[in-house]
């Protein structure tokens, strides 16, 4: 039975309070009691004695004459019956010295006789009576015994009256207790019933911004002041956690977000039971509208075609084995039966003690990827087939071209120079028998022979140049254009008068010979075409293209063109002029363009008839 | 100088093999002239019964090589007479149509010693001549200048 420490405490207060301040009181109130009693009863004891002794000494002088007369009798009982104004006195005999009864008186109405001889001196209680004996001493000499006999109503009517007061005083103390316990108990009870309630309320709503007032300095206001401290502590907690929480909630609401957005499919495989949790997407690859009951591993391999399953499944063991990454890429047949590749990568996971082994990762369908890829891969396979079909037709044509090259350098100079040779061994020969216009006709076929000679030395080298081999070298622009133009100039007139105006040149990168002959075409151009010009005036410098790169540019106050032919002036034998006026194959431009689209670069020209012409060209490679 | 002077032109074009003794002829330096027209007749002279019954050591002087010949080309010619001991050290003049000719430089490599570009005139033989140090060539062939008591090649 624990009914005392189950009690609420201010029962247990009110047992304890009033438990406390009763047992007190009673045990109080019965120690006064009893000793009251005791002390009652001696003085009872003492009082008795007192009388039976005046009574024994007035008594000493009948009892004295006691053998003499019958009147001392009488007197005797005299002395006795004056007792009767003690009500408790019940009976009262004097005894002689030999110890016969010589007088008595019982009180009216008692019917206890008096002993016929004396007992033993002393006071003792019989029957719930006061018995004394005592002796009758005169001049040191005993001379009789007295005895008295006493009720003890006083002291039990003294008793009954000390109870009911002992009663009464309890009984208001008890009140004045309780009254004052409920006052106390209130002053107690009341911080300690606060901060229950309040406990009962937190632990009901979970609102820990609740406190406790803190109304005392004691140990409850101490109590309350940490149970408020506690609250701040957990309200604090609480709240980071909540924010915890709902950071976790958001990543988690993110990567949902990005799983489904994706269609990628997340799982985690329990290594110990290969059970499956996955999310919905997951199952959706698969071909299942809505998430199955249960998956495992064993169903996953089932859907997985046969001819990839093995690979498949080693894999797997391998990276389980190893606690490793498993990533796979395999083809699975759907539960609508449609073949689908799939792309997974998994990571090993465990816990701290190492209980709970997993393989946790995401799956994608990859055939719009792997469809893709195949188009990507049949594509660049006919691309190279097409290239190498190409590149040998190309190699065909470069060998015919120079299959061609050779015969016009060898067959088509031949005659050339028969026709050549043999005009002048006419000349030589028979030139005396020939009149003048004979021997200019002969002038004319030899001149018209080597011009020929020439043309076909151009086309040659024009045709060579796709098949020279590019060295890309820094080439100091500035100081081959000086060069180049020093060397032009040195060829001309000397009475000729050019006025050459070279700018800085920034370097550029090429294959040096080839820049050259671009200089010397370019440059050898300007010269011609500024014939009769007085000053011939030529600029040679660079200005900057649209990203940045260098233009280079001669420009010169010649002959100048017609834009509308400008398209032509690049072509291989397009001529702008006539051999009379200025001389020229028509095919060093056509060489140059060449060049400058071997660099990768561009060339293009403006010009006005008799107002000058300008070519531009760029060269792309930087300078390393 | 006591060896007889003996040039030996490899070339199949009739007029270009004309023109050629004519510019030489009118330096007078044609008179120990061998014509062949293809390149086996060439390592035959070489090679050949012919050159077994010159007597031994009789080398000619000089080669004119042309390239482009009927049978054996004149690149095989030079290889095969760099590849003998005996013609290893006879001077051969290449003989082309353009100095500009891709064969020119890989003649150089097969051993040839000079080359002329094509008509040959007496101007740019004596130049390669005199590259190849045969000055003497030259002299002996100078009008006027003293001769071997040899017959001239009748025309």
């Amino acid at each position: 039975m624990r009914v005392f420490p189950d009690m609420p405490i201010r029962h247990k207060l009110r047992v304890a309070f009033l438990g406390t301040i009763l047992g007190a009181l009673l045990l109080a109130c019965g120690a006064f009691v009893i000793y009251d009693v005791i002390s009652f009863r001696r003085s009872l004891v003492n009082n008795l004695v007192v009388i039976t002794d005046a009574l024994g000494k007035i008594s000493t002088a009948t009892l004295r004459f006691a053998h003499e007369t019958e009147a001392a009798r009488a007197d005797a009982e005299e002395t006795l019956g004056a007792l009767s104004f003690k009500p408790s006195v019940l009976a009262c005999a004097l005894y002689t010295e030999d110890g016969a009864l010589f007088a008595s008186y019982v009180k009216p109405g008692s019917t206890i006789p008096v002993p016929e001889t004396p007992a033993s001196d002393g006071s003792r209680f019989e029957n719930k009576q006061l018995v004394v004996f005592r002796p009758v001493i005169l001049n040191g000499k005993r001379i009789g015994t007295i005895h008295l006999r006493s009720t003890l109503d006083e002291l039990n009517q003294h008793f009954e009256s000390y109870v009911v007061i002992s009663a009464l005083v309890f009984s208001n103390v008890s009140l004045l207790a309780f009254a004052l316990s409920a006052a106390l108990r209130h002053l107690i009870l009341h911080p300690i019933l606060t901060l229950a309630e309040a406990t009962r309320k937190i632990t009901g709503q979970r609102d820990y911004s609740l406190r406790v007032p803190e109304t005392t300095k004691d140990e409850t206001g101490m109590l309350a002041h940490a149970f408020n401290q506690m609250l701040e502590g957990i309200q604090q907690r609480e709240s980071a956690l909540h924010s915890a929480n709902e950071a976790l909630r958001e990543t988690e609401e993110r990567l949902n977000f990005a799983l489904n957005k994706s269609h990628t499919g997340g799982w985690e495989l329990d290594l110990a039971t290969h059970e499956v949790e996955r999310t919905p997407e997951h199952d959706r690859i698969f071909g299942y509208e809505t998430l199955r009951d249960r998956w495992t591993y064993a169903m996953f391999l089932n859907h997985v075609v046969p001819d990839d399953r093995e690979d498949l499944d080693h894999r797997f063991q391998e990276a389980a084995a190893n606690r490793s990454e498993w990533s796979f890429e395999c083809r699975i047949r759907r539960t609508d039966g449609e073949e689908r590749w799939i792309w997974g990568v998994a990571e090993y996971q465990t816990d701290e003690e190492d209980s709970h082994p997993s393989m946790a990762g995401i799956i994608q369908d990859i055939t719009g990827r792997k469809l893709a890829e195949q188009e990507i891969r049949d594509l660049n396979t006919s691309l190279e087939q097409r290239v190498r079909e190409r590149t040998a037709q190309l190699a065909a044509a470069n060998q015919e071209l120079e299959a061609f090259s050779y015969s016009v350098s060898h067959d088509l100079r031949a005659p050339l120079r028969a026709v050549d040779g043999f005009s002048r061994m006419v000349i030589e020969d028979y030139g005396g028998r020939l009149d003048e216009e004979g021997r200019r006709m002969l002038g004319v076929v030899r001149s018209e022979t080597q011009r020929m000679g020439r043309l076909i030395d151009d086309l040659l080298s024009f045709s060579r140049l796709g098949r020279q081999a590019m060295q890309i070298e820094d080439i100091d622009m500035q100081a081959m254009a000086r060069e180049v133009f020093d060397e032009l100039v040195a060829q001309e007139p000397p009475d000729r008068k050019i006025r050459l105006e070279l700018g800085p040149l920034p370097p550029a990168r090429g294959t040096a010979t080839m820049i050259r002959q671009v200089w010397v075409n370019v440059i050898g151009n300007a010269i011609k075409f500024t014939q009769g010009r007085d000053p011939a005036e030529i600029e040679i410098g660079t200005a900057t293209g649209d990203s940045g790169e260098p233009v280079y540019y001669v420009k010169d106050n010649g002959a100048g063109f017609d834009m509308r032919f400008a398209d032509k002036l690049f072509g291989v034998f397009q001529r702008l002029h006539s051999a009379e006026e200025f001389p020229g194959t028509g095919v060093g431009l056509a060489l140059v363009q060449r060049i400058i689209h071997r660099h990768g670069g561009r060339i293009w020209a403006e010009g006005e008839v008799n107002r000058g012409a300008t070519f531009h060209f760029t060269l792309p490679h930087p300078p390393s | 100088m006591n060896r007889e002077l003996e040039i030996l032109l490899v070339e199949d074009n009739p007029a270009d093999a004309e023109l050629t003794l004519r510019a030489l002829r009118r330096h007078r330096l044609a008179n120990r002239l061998t014509h062949v027209v293809d390149g086996q007749a060439a390592l035959d002279f070489f090679f050949g019964p012919a050159a077994a019954a010159r007597p031994d050591g009789t080398m000619p002087v000089l080669v004119l090589l042309d390239l482009k010949l009927p049978k054996v080309n004149g690149k095989e010619v030079l290889r095969q007479l760099r590849a003998d001991p005996r013609t290893l050290g006879v001077p051969v003049i290449v003989l082309t149509s353009s100095s500009a000719d891709q064969d020119v430089l890989e003649t150089y490599h097969l051993g040839a010693n000079s080359y002329i570009v094509k008509p040959v005139e007496f101007e740019n033989f004596s130049e390669a001549v005199h590259q190849l140090g045969c000055d003497w060539l030259l002299l002996a062939g100078q009008p006027g200048a003293a001769r071997p008591a040899t017959a001239e090649t009748p025309p």
